[in-house]
């Protein structure tokens, strides 16, 4: 069965996505070579050998049948010695979650996950009371401060001020008019989104847990990056005349790769993966159909036009 | 004229000796070559010659030079490695000779073949086995008794019609099938696909001769006591021992029997560090001393440890030297603390530094296990640091992270990180191993 396709992975904190990607690659490269090699080639040797003829022993070449050593596997080396694998939607050093791979032909798909700019959501933990250079909780500290007087509905104030003005520069971004019935139909599916670069954007942002000085958000987004997210979590900070300082991102949805279809590290060898391709299979290529499919459908109409164009050339 | 004689020089020259000049002389007769001069000429074959690097060989015989203006003196029909004055023809007529021959020894009757077939078969050009024997010493030089002697059936038959190798490769893979020292190397268990990689060792291979260079060499370290099934690992490491001396080498293990290491501390050395026996006695002295000397050891304790982790002999002595002063300084452990823990594991002294000082960091300021436990528990240091990380927090998670052993449920550090992660989940956690890997992804 060839590997070809998407899956993904859960990437821990604290290792870069490049090391997650390579170590994949080793343990698919370990799986193919171990499964069972193509028998080595026979060919035949004229070998010297003495053979009972009419006038005693003779000595004549004798034609035997040997396999061929080159194809040994100590000889030719393993079969399998590298692997294309495609990473998706990146992840940085700091923050954990899901991590889409592509393999193989996969990687292409990985072109089509991009176009389609889905978005992603995150688990973001914050910490009040300290201002660091990073916005982290490892960076250099600038400040600290008091967060006594921040209560639950101050945060989702601010939440829904970011959400409502992430709102309005979504439709500006869409490229579409919000007041039409293309733009409503676009957004009943949950297709209303840029489909081009724009600055990060924030579809939806909500509060999960707040305890303080600890709080936890979840952020829909796209086109965004983890230190975005992390910038979020200061100014969220400052707004509320205090500071924060954002202890976790961790991705828990790219597209439609969910938290419960990620690999986790002791996972990553080539039966699991297989198996995560092949579960996979049939909702990427329905998710991608449909988020592409109206970008493909314009492209199909003017094909469709220029052929009605040519056949009316064709009958004159 | 000159062609003619040179033809037959190229087919005579440099094998293993059932090349007869007569029988050469003899083909060319028998399909109806004129033959005005008889000559033929042993020549000096260079003996990496089936294998690589071409090296100008000198003709053994001075007509050559006087009839031709130049000089073929390899067997190869297409490969010259001095300008010839013939260019390009005689590379021809050679083909047209070489496929006479060929069929003659296929067919049997001489006489049927005239020059009309040269066009047929002149593109194989894959009939004559011109590879001598994978020797060291340049074959003697053996003048053939007479050109004109008719070789019997049994000689012709020796004639093997093989396809020439190339004279240079990137990979011994176009070898190993005509060569006896490979095959038997292959069955060994020596990994070629590694070997060639290394510097040199695919040409040193190659010239080496399976009864002369290797047996010995193997019946050596059979004596040493290294396994059957050590020994293609061993070699797949270390070819560069055939080029050793094999005095020099029961000298080395003499001095390790001189230093009391037992029969099968010396073995197990051996087939694990396959470069030790290739140190001079001088640096294996030197560095049995540097490591007594620089953690304080008895001479008891230092052959432990060198026999236990014999790498260390033979590695490079700097790391080990910057890791002793990130246990002291850094990690702030005492001599007789890094003593005992280099003693359990003495991985450590060969460890990544930044490793090591991560994971101290993790296990000393956030678990907060003290020096002294560290020492009794060493193996922290040898296991993955996101293991640590997500054991640890899972236990913080599930409040029995507690490493103190005067405390009630007290889990041992080395535990911890060596029993793997179903054992962890059922044994020390208490929880199912579907709730570990859901915690996992929270992480």
């Amino acid at each position: 069965m060839a590997v070809h396709g998407l899956f993904a992975v859960y990437k821990p904190g604290g290792v870069g996505w490049p090391r997650v990607r390579d170590a994949v690659e080793t343990r698919l490269l370990a799986g193919l070579n171990s499964l069972k090699q193509r028998p080595p080639r026979q060919h035949v040797r004229f070998l010297p050998g003495v053979v009972e003829g009419e006038a005693g022993k003779e000595l004549t070449l004798v034609p035997t049948y040997l396999p061929v050593l080159a194809d040994h596997l100590l000889v030719k080396g393993p079969r399998f010695t590298r692997l294309k694998v495609g990473a998706g939607h990146r992840l940085d050093v700091k923050s954990s979650g899901v991590f889409v791979l592509g393999v193989g032909q996969g990687c292409r798909m990985l072109t089509d996950m991009y176009n389609a700019h889905f978005t992603k959501d995150y688990t973001v933990r914050g910490l009040f009371g300290k201002a660091t250079d990073d916005f982290s909780d490892t960076g250099k500290l600038i400040e600290k401060t008091t967060f006594d007087h921040i209560n639950r509905e101050m945060l989702e104030k601010i939440l829904a001020v970011i959400q409502g003005s992430n709102h309005k520069a979504l439709g500006r971004y869409a490229n579409i008019d919000l007041k039409t019935q293309e733009a409503y139909e676009l957004a009943v599916k949950g297709l209303l989104r840029p489909m081009q670069k724009s600055p990060p954007l924030i579809t939806a942002i909500r509060c999960l847990e707040f305890a303080p000085p600890e709080f936890q958000l979840e952020i829909r987004c796209l086109h965004e990056t983890q230190q975005y997210l992390r910038k979020i979590v200061h100014e969220i900070g400052l707004e509320l005349k205090s500071a924060a300082v954002c202890t976790q991102v961790r991705r828990t949805r790219d597209g439609f790769f969910t938290l419960d279809k990620a690999l986790l590290r002791t996972h990553w060898d080539l039966e699991n993966i297989q198996k995560a391709i092949q579960d996979s299979r049939l909702t990427v290529k329905t998710e991608l159909e449909k988020s592409l499919g109206y970008l493909e459908r314009t492209a199909y109409d003017e094909l469709i036009e220029m052929d009605q164009v040519e056949e009316s050339d064709a009958s004159r | 004229m000159w062609l003619a004689a040179q033809l037959c020089g190229q087919l005579c020259s440099g094998s293993e000796g059932w090349w007869r000049g007569g029988g050469a002389l003899h083909v060319a007769a028998a399909v109806g070559l004129p033959v005005p001069v008889v000559m033929a000429a042993a020549c000096k074959t260079s003996p990496c010659h089936h294998g690589t690097m071409p090296k100008a060989v000198q003709p053994a015989a001075g007509w050559q030079r006087q009839c031709g203006g130049g000089w073929v003196a390899h067997s190869h029909p297409c490969y010259h490695s001095t300008p010839c004055g013939g260019h390009g023809c005689h590379h021809i007529a050679t083909m047209w000779l070489a496929a006479q021959l060929w069929a003659r020894l296929h067919s049997g009757s001489a006489g049927r073949f005239c020059t009309q077939q040269t066009s047929q078969v002149s593109g194989s050009g894959c009939c004559i086995r011109a590879l001598p024997a994978p020797s060291h010493h340049p074959l003697p030089l053996v003048l053939p008794l007479s050109a004109l002697e008719e070789i019997s059936e049994e000689e012709a038959v020796q004639i093997v019609a093989e396809p020439l190798l190339p004279f240079e490769s990137f990979t011994l893979r176009d070898y190993v099938d005509r060569s006896e020292t490979l095959t038997k190397l292959v069955h060994l268990g020596v990994d070629l696909s590694k070997v060639e990689k290394l510097r040199n060792a695919g040409q040193l291979l190659l010239r080496l001769d399976f009864e002369n260079d290797i047996k010995k060499i193997l019946l050596f370290l059979k004596d040493v006591g290294v396994e059957d099934n050590q020994l293609g690992p061993f070699l797949t490491k270390n070819p560069y021992i055939f080029t050793e001396d094999l005095e020099a080498l029961e000298t080395r293990v003499a001095y390790l029997k001189s230093k009391k290491f037992g029969k099968e501390a010396i073995a197990r050395m051996v087939s694990r560090a396959p470069f030790l026996l290739m140190f001079s006695v001088e640096r294996l002295d030197n560095r049995l001393g540097f490591f007594q000397k620089e953690l304080g050891l008895s001479v008891q304790k230092t052959r432990d440890l060198v026999s236990r982790l014999p790498r260390l002999l033979t590695g490079s002595l700097e790391p080990v030297k910057e890791n002793l002063a990130v246990c002291r300084i850094e990690l702030g452990f005492r001599p007789n603390e890094i003593q005992h823990i280099a003693l359990k594991i003495p991985k450590i002294l060969t460890a990544n530094k930044k490793k090591l000082t991560e994971t101290f960091d993790y296990v000393h300021n956030v678990m907060g296990i003290p020096h002294h436990i560290l020492t009794n528990f060493p193996q922290v240091f040898n296991s993955s640091l996101l293991k640590i990380k997500e054991r640890h927090m899972f236990l913080t998670f599930l409040g029995r992270a507690q490493y103190d052993p005067r405390q009630p449920s007290y889990i041992s550090v080395d535990k911890l990180v060596s029993v793997p992660s179903e054992v962890f989940c059922t044994e020390i956690a208490r929880a199912s191993v579907q709730d570990f890997m859901k915690f996992l992804k929270t992480l």
